[in-house]
């Protein structure tokens, strides 16, 4: 019979570990690096054409003619590639020709009621490196892997996209809020960590004065869907409400400031977790990281669920066997010592590992 | 290499089997064997689902759980490279079979296209609403738009759905806005890779079927189906059905992390966790010759499944993204927060609220701690079924020209209740009140609790060992809650609604007045039975058709004992926010804890 089994709980943070991110193109394509290379975040590794988009232009609406008599104002036909501005349709009134012009350069697709389908010209995505380090796999006509070492902050929630640029901390304090005042143009091309976000104008200054990503403790319910909107990289350590940055977090953020640090707000094909990397020019004594490891007496953890959520403290007990918990249900878990002495029952499923 | 061992059928009879059910949240392993001749539950083991990045294998999670189930056995179940042993061995190592359902895919994607509005496109509607499947766009090419227009091509290319069904037009009707349909999807999808076209279902005219199958099937996988309504008067779902179910089984099932292992280990195809239940619920109706059949729910993370059997009939709808874990998403985006806060008997701001379903949904692991939390839960269960049912009601328990009053939930003789975060509710009172305001069930019934979270997975032990699965399931399938007695009607707060006579099989009978607009229980021991006398009121009807008409009937008892919910049908709350809560409250204490009503 197997060992006596506790549940691994997931890392969400690491000061100093290895980090090891697959960069994976959508659809096939050629691999420009090379086992062994040396990459920073913008080098290009991989890159793919990509099917341009599909437009349908209203060539009816445009003309002011009906549905029925579109096919015989075309000045195109299916299958032919058209330059951005060139002719597709026209129609003349008297002294007056109504042209329509194409908005991109395309192939035409066909015509569906009275309006052309176009595909764009493709496209070719360039991937980058994102996490600098070393190249050390390559999937042939995929992508690579890349090995770095550094600070790994594991959001709980991000969106939007990656990016890079040095770290600011804005907040002196944990539970401090990032204003809109201390979002400033002198942080351009920077991330910025804060506290709590409470006010959407944050969002939108921080995206004209072009930050290049926000690391939030949390933020109010109402800005979720906003910050989906906004293509800033977001990451949100600790969850949805006013929950301040995790003091071991918050403390980290802080020292390095002013450093190189790598952002995902994570959607990367819907499955991403959300991160920031801040990569360290030691790499000789960070061991790799396991994302998910069994809990052990003495492990730093962060309480998950009221009535301590946002509580970091540090697992006192392994009790082995169910517990019950303040409400009743039995469930595995450990005894975690809070900061102010108190010893209490969680169960593992509301517990997360703070290196 | 993990858990690579294909079940060995052998000719010996299998006598141990391990059957899982793997969630979108967790996954329950239940280990079965033969103890003194009979097929018994033997343990029951969770862990974690491991879908997420992190781990990205279901296998992953799957053998956490099975290595908890060998502590909790105290039997080796895994061999040193943690692989399943099978068959059995003499040294009672491993287990002669294993089986698997699983519901932790997402939801087809789908879009329907239809010629109008309603009629067809209702019934594709109705028939989505019974599988797994979450209709993101309904585009019609009816008299109303005459085009397609920007929006339609955008769902249909921007982010191409799993599943587009193509429904319209009574048979021997028009076919050509069909085949324009069909050379449009020719048209969006043309140079989108084959891996990530959509499935095509054509379920419409049959007249259009030949010329639509030329159209798209090269190009598609392509379904053909009967029509969904063949002529105005007729709706025909069930092909349709069983089609949406086998996609999602073939496109969803089988692209979660770690699929093609899983499979591979398996006796028996892996079925979805719906698909199971169903199997289990029907046996309990005929098996046990209810004659008002059962009503099961399940309440999960990510969805919500409420099936009813009676005699040979099956009826079922999925509340597909509906959940207390990732679910909560869409129960939110549904609902609003004033309809969740209106379940809880505790003032909470919105904001709160939101903020607590939120972080609940980003860690759907996660359980609730605190009484406040596990309310709040319920308020969400309250929803996810609030919102199944109605699919249920308008699918098949429409009545036409029947007032809102008039609209109930038809009288079932068992619910059956499963899903963790209502087997797991500590508090028996709270699943009851719980499944008494979303449910609304009326007259007489059993109310019972998956208690091992084992019902699907018997449900798929049944295709290979059906002696396991029906023993298991009488003697270990059911936690009884107690029995219901619920009547229609209304009067004032107060007034006598029912006269109980409970009359315990080898005690003394007890006389009770319920008055009207509450909820109590009076105790009736598990595995205790008694005659119940119920006559109600004359503003009252207990399920059997005149108000005022009393009856008898044999119950049984359990954690609860008997619970008489006197509230009326369709259930209203106060309007005011303090008058409700404390209502709630109210009905809390009666149900919870030891606030029995002496008989």
């Amino acid at each position: 019979m197997s060992a006596i089994t506790v549940s691994p709980l997931e890392v969400r943070f690491s000061p100093s570990t290895q980090v090891v991110r697959q960069r994976l193109l959508p659809v096939p394509g050629e691999v420009l690096v090379h086992v062994g290379d040396r990459v920073r975040p913008n080098d290009v590794v991989a890159q793919a054409p990509l099917g341009g988009r599909l437009l349908a232009v209203d060539l009816a609406e445009a003309l002011g003619i009906s549905v029925e008599s579109v096919s015989r104002r075309l000045l195109v036909s299916e299958g032919e590639s058209v330059a951005e501005g060139a002719p597709l349709a026209a129609v003349q009134r008297l002294w007056v020709r109504r042209v329509v012009p194409s908005p991109v350069a395309g192939t035409v697709q066909g015509l569906v009621d009275g309006r052309l389908l176009l595909r764009q010209e493709p496209e070719v995505l360039r991937l980058c490196a994102y996490l600098p380090g070393e190249v050390i796999e390559l999937y042939p006509h995929r992508g690579v892997a890349i090995r770095g070492v550094g600070s790994l902050i594991r959001g709980i929630w991000g969106c939007g996209e990656e990016g890079q640029g040095n770290l600011m901390m804005t907040a002196s304090s944990p539970a401090d809020a990032l204003t809109l005042e201390k979002v400033s143009l002198r942080y351009r091309g920077m991330i910025l960590a804060g506290g709590i976000l409470e006010d959407a104008r944050v969002l939108l200054r921080a995206r004209r004065f072009r930050i290049r990503g926000l690391i939030l403790g949390s933020i109010l319910p109402g800005l979720r869907g906003l910050c989906e909107t906004y293509r800033l990289p977001v990451v949100v350590t600790e969850g949805v409400g006013r929950i301040p940055l995790a003091g071991p977090i918050f403390e980290l953020l802080r020292a390095q400031q002013g450093k190189l640090a790598v952002i995902s707000g994570a959607e990367r094909d819907g499955r991403g977790i959300p991160e920031v990397i801040v990569p360290l020019a030691d790499e000789g004594k960070a061991s790799s990281l396991m994302v998910v490891r069994p809990v052990k007496v003495g492990a730093r953890v962060r309480l998950a669920r009221p009535p301590y959520v946002g509580v970091i403290g540090q697992v006192a007990a392994l009790p082995g066997t169910p517990q019950e918990t303040l409400i009743g249900t039995r469930a595995d878990g450990a005894e975690v010592r809070l900061g102010d002495g108190r010893r209490v029952f969680v169960p593992y499923v509301n517990m997360e590992l703070l290196e | 290499m993990f858990l690579g061992t294909r079940t060995q059928l052998s000719d010996r009879p299998i006598e141990s089997i391990i059957a899982a059910d793997l969630g979108s949240t967790l996954i329950h392993v239940c280990l079965i064997d033969v103890v003194e001749g009979t097929y018994r539950f033997v343990a029951h083991a969770e862990a974690p689902s491991t879908l997420s990045e992190a781990e990205n294998d279901v296998t992953i999670g799957l053998r956490r759980a099975i290595q908890r189930l060998e502590q909790v056995a105290l039997r080796q179940l895994l061999d040193q490279d943690g692989e399943l042993i099978t068959p059995e061995q003499e040294s009672g190592a491993g287990v002669d079979a294993f089986v698997a359902t699983s519901n932790a895919a997402p939801p087809l994607g789908c879009v329907i296209i239809g010629l109008t509005d309603e009629l067809s496109t209702e019934s594709a509607q109705y028939a989505c609403s019974a599988a797994n499947v979450t209709v993101r766009e309904t585009i019609s090419l009816g008299a109303r738009i005459r085009r397609w227009d920007e929006h339609a091509f955008t769902a249909l290319y921007e982010n191409p759905p799993d599943l587009i069904l193509l429904v319209g037009g009574v048979d021997t009707g028009p076919v050509a806005l069909l085949e324009n349909a069909g050379r449009v999807l020719n048209l969006i999808y043309g140079d989108v890779e084959a891996e990530r076209r959509p499935v095509v279902i054509f379920a419409g005219n049959q007249e259009a079927r030949k010329p639509v199958l030329a159209i798209l099937q090269s190009s598609f996988d392509l379904r053909v189906v009967d029509n969904v309504r063949p002529n105005v008067h007729v709706e025909s779902l069930g092909e349709l059905q069983r089609e949406l179910a086998q996609v999602y089984e073939r496109v969803k099932l089988a692209r979660l992390p770690g699929y093609r292992r899983l499979r591979h280990m398996c006796g028996a195809p892996i079925l979805s966790t719906a698909s199971a239940l169903a199997n289990t619920l029907r046996f309990v109706a005929r098996s046990d010759e209810l004659a008002q059949g059962v009503l099961g729910v399940d309440v999960g993370g990510a969805s919500t499944y409420i099936g009813a059997a009676r005699g040979a009939l099956y009826q079922w709808a999925i509340g597909a993204g509906l959940g207390t874990g990732l679910g909560l998403d869409r129960v939110l985006e549904l609902s609003g927060v004033a309809s969740i806060l209106r379940w809880l008997p505790v003032p909470l701001s919105e904001e709160e609220v939101t903020s607590r379903l939120e972080n609940a949904r980003l860690r759907p692991y996660s359980i609730p701690q605190t009484m406040e939390e596990l309310l709040l839960t319920h308020a969400v269960i309250r929803q996810s079924l609030l919102f199944t049912m109605r699919s249920m009601r308008r699918q098949y328990w429409y009545r036409p020209g029947a007032r809102p009053e008039e609209e109930t939930t038809p009288p079932f003789d068992l619910l059956a209740v499963r899903g963790g975060p209502l087997a797991n509710t500590p508090q028996d009172g709270l699943t009851a009140l719980t499944l008494l305001d979303s449910l609304q069930p009326v007259g007489l019934a059993r109310l019972v609790v998956d208690w091992a979270s084992i019902w699907p997975q018997l449900g798929a032990v049944a295709l290979m060992a059906p002696a396991a699965a029906a023993q298991v399931l009488a003697q270990d399938g059911f936690r009884e809650l107690g029995t219901l007695v619920a009547p229609l009607g209304e009067a004032r707060d107060g007034e006598r609604a029912l006269h109980l006579t409970i009359i315990p099989d080898g005690g003394s009978p007890s006389d009770v007045d319920v008055p009207a607009g509450t909820v109590r229980r009076f105790p009736l021991a598990p595995g205790q039975e008694a005659t119940l006398e119920v006559r109600p009121s004359r503003a009252f009807d207990i399920g059997l058709g005149r108000k005022g008409l009393g009856g008898k009937a044999r119950v049984r008892g359990g954690g609860l004992g008997i619970v008489a919910d006197t509230r009326g049908r369709p259930l209203s709350l106060p309007q005011d926010a303090e008058r409700r809560r404390a209502k709630i409250q109210e009905w809390l204490k009666n149900l919870v804890g030891n606030n029995s009503q002496p008989a």
